[in-house]
């Protein structure tokens, strides 16, 4: 019992790591609190989920297509909308986003109902067995490819050049500017790669549940800005900590004690992180 | 020979407040000019209009081999020859003394010559080698300034605009900085040195400029100014007297 428990809460923490460190990457390099990501998640699962039921295409083919659809929705939002607002006050672009956050949350319902729906699952006979422990190959392949895409960011910001680049614009942005850091572009591109990073996570999100619907945006992406607020703000490593950390305190506290106050028990952690470390278990990160 | 440097009746101003006025300033090849005043005397302002962060209203800066740098967007600056000392270190605190050279050499697009560059740095500044791979933001005052000051030759500049390098280090530490920008400038390299401490920036500078409230109130050889008596009265703590 406890050991299938340990294996959902790494496969829920190990997407909830994806997703703040893509939220956190975003914060990082524009500074703004994004409160349409998890609704870019929602939109981008929406984008795999027609794949899937409309073009006969198999999972790959929708899981890129949900990349593309959250790098784009990133993208619109940032061309068209906090382009136009940096360097002003923080709450202009946090009102903008929940506008757009209402925004897809109310087209997607239009288009789709305000019901689940049942999201066509990959392997969803599969089961791995080591041991005592079982796996089904649903929850393996979201563990693998969270991972996986996690450790891929990490050399890209560690090793690369263009990652360095990132990385120095997280940290200062004119002084990167002036060593040669086309930082308008650096910007661009870290909306991009942390929106289709939602986009991944929000296709992850309907394998792990079965279901997709427009309000596992505003779900999930609250508990996104919990994870990014515990592991602090601006930290890559943080992030895979706090999601790992909130992964499995929702899947242990729904199987020990009742699931109804799963999200009390998260939000009740997140003020007692808060009044012990204000600034999240890691103070002062920029973008490790 | 073109200068460095030639900043031409420059304006700076933001919103309505005129932060620079009608400023005009050169910087030949090989030379040491120093800028001296106060604070809020635009100093700053013009190293920031000279790399592209602040706009100019009005005048011109003509950089390296002569480059209107009206048309230059920020981050092709450094690649005109031209590389920030920036004011209070400004290092990449959460990447390492190796990965701040490496982003000093970011516009070498030759990988192997941008090594090479880090490892002369590397042999100039032994304290930098030792902490290689050490946070920056765990560095000390004076070592954060040299790693600065690595950073921006990093770059392999013609012109080094050094934004008050002295500001906040023991005095120790100050006299090997300024030993650092002679050496420099011995080497061949043309320096825009921003300072308050005006007596030890026109010891070292060959000429000067002289900023109050935006303006320039003198200009001419350092040693002519170190001598004259409105200079050394308002920055120099002390009053010359003529025989």
């Amino acid at each position: 019992m406890f050991a299938e428990q340990l294996v959902n809460g790494l496969v829920l923490g190990s997407v909830y790591a994806l997703i703040a460190v893509g939220f956190a990457l975003q914060f990082s390099i524009l500074r703004i609190i994004n409160l349409a990501y998890g609704e870019t998640m929602m939109a981008s699962a929406f984008v795999g989920y027609l794949v899937l039921t409309h073009t006969g295409l198999g999972h790959v083919a929708a899981a890129l297509a949900a990349i593309a659809a959250g790098a784009a929705t990133g993208l619109l939002l940032e061309r068209f909308t906090l382009r136009y607002v940096r360097g002003g006050d923080e709450l202009t672009p946090l009102m903008i986003t929940i506008g757009v956050a209402t925004l897809l949350t109310s087209v997607f319902s239009m288009m789709f109902g305000f019901e689940q729906r049942a999201f066509p699952r990959h392997y969803t006979g599969g089961i791995l067995t080591i041991g005592e422990i079982q796996i089904t190959l649903v929850q393996l392949s979201i563990f693998l490819i969270a991972i996986v895409t996690m450790v891929s960011l990490h050399l890209v910001l560690r090793r690369t050049r263009f990652g360095r680049a990132i990385r120095a614009t997280a940290d200062r942005e004119h002084i990167a500017a002036a060593f040669g850091v086309n930082v308008r572009l650096i910007r661009v591109v870290a909306i991009g790669l942390s929106s289709g990073l939602g986009g991944l996570a929000g296709i992850l999100i309907a394998e792990n549940f079965g279901v997709v619907s427009p309000f596992i945006g505003t779900t999930f992406g609250l508990k996104a800005l919990v994870v990014l607020i515990i592991g602090g703000a601006a930290s890559l490593s943080g992030a895979v900590a706090g999601g790992l950390f909130l992964g499995m305190l929702e899947v242990m506290s729904s199987a020990y004690f009742l699931s109804e106050y799963r999200d009390a028990i998260s939000y009740s952690i997140l003020i007692i992180v808060l009044a012990i470390w204000p600034r999240g278990f890691v103070p002062n990160a920029v973008l490790r | 020979m073109t200068p460095d440097l030639d900043i031409k009746h420059v304006d700076v101003t933001y919103g309505h407040v005129v932060a620079v006025k009608d400023v005009s300033t050169v910087v030949n090849r090989g030379e040491v000019v120093a800028m001296i005043g106060g604070n809020g005397a635009g100093k700053s302002s013009i190293v920031r209009a000279v790399m592209g962060m602040t706009p100019y209203s009005s005048g011109e800066i003509y950089g390296v081999g002569g480059i209107n740098m009206k048309s230059i967007p920020p981050h092709r600056v450094c690649g005109t020859g031209i590389a920030l000392v920036p004011s209070e270190r400004q290092v990449f605190a959460s990447m390492t003394v190796r990965e701040n050279l490496e982003m000093g050499a970011y516009t070498i697009s030759e990988r192997a010559s941008a090594e090479r560059e880090i490892e002369v740095i590397l042999e100039r500044f032994p304290v930098l080698a030792q902490r290689a791979n050490h946070l920056a933001g765990i560095l000390s005052g004076g070592q954060q300034q040299l790693l600065a000051i690595g950073r921006a030759l990093a770059a392999q500049p013609k012109l080094l605009l050094m934004d008050e390098p002295s500001l906040g280090l023991a005095p120790v530490l100050v006299e090997e900085v300024f030993e650092l920008v002679q050496e420099l400038n011995r080497e061949g390299m043309s320096i825009l040195l921003i300072e308050q401490n005006a007596k030890r920036a026109l010891e070292i500078s060959h000429r000067a400029y002289v900023l109050r409230a935006g303006e320039l109130i003198a200009e001419g050889p350092s040693d002519d100014l170190l001598n004259d008596p409105v200079v050394a009265e308002a920055y120099l703590g002390r009053l010359v007297t003529s025989n």
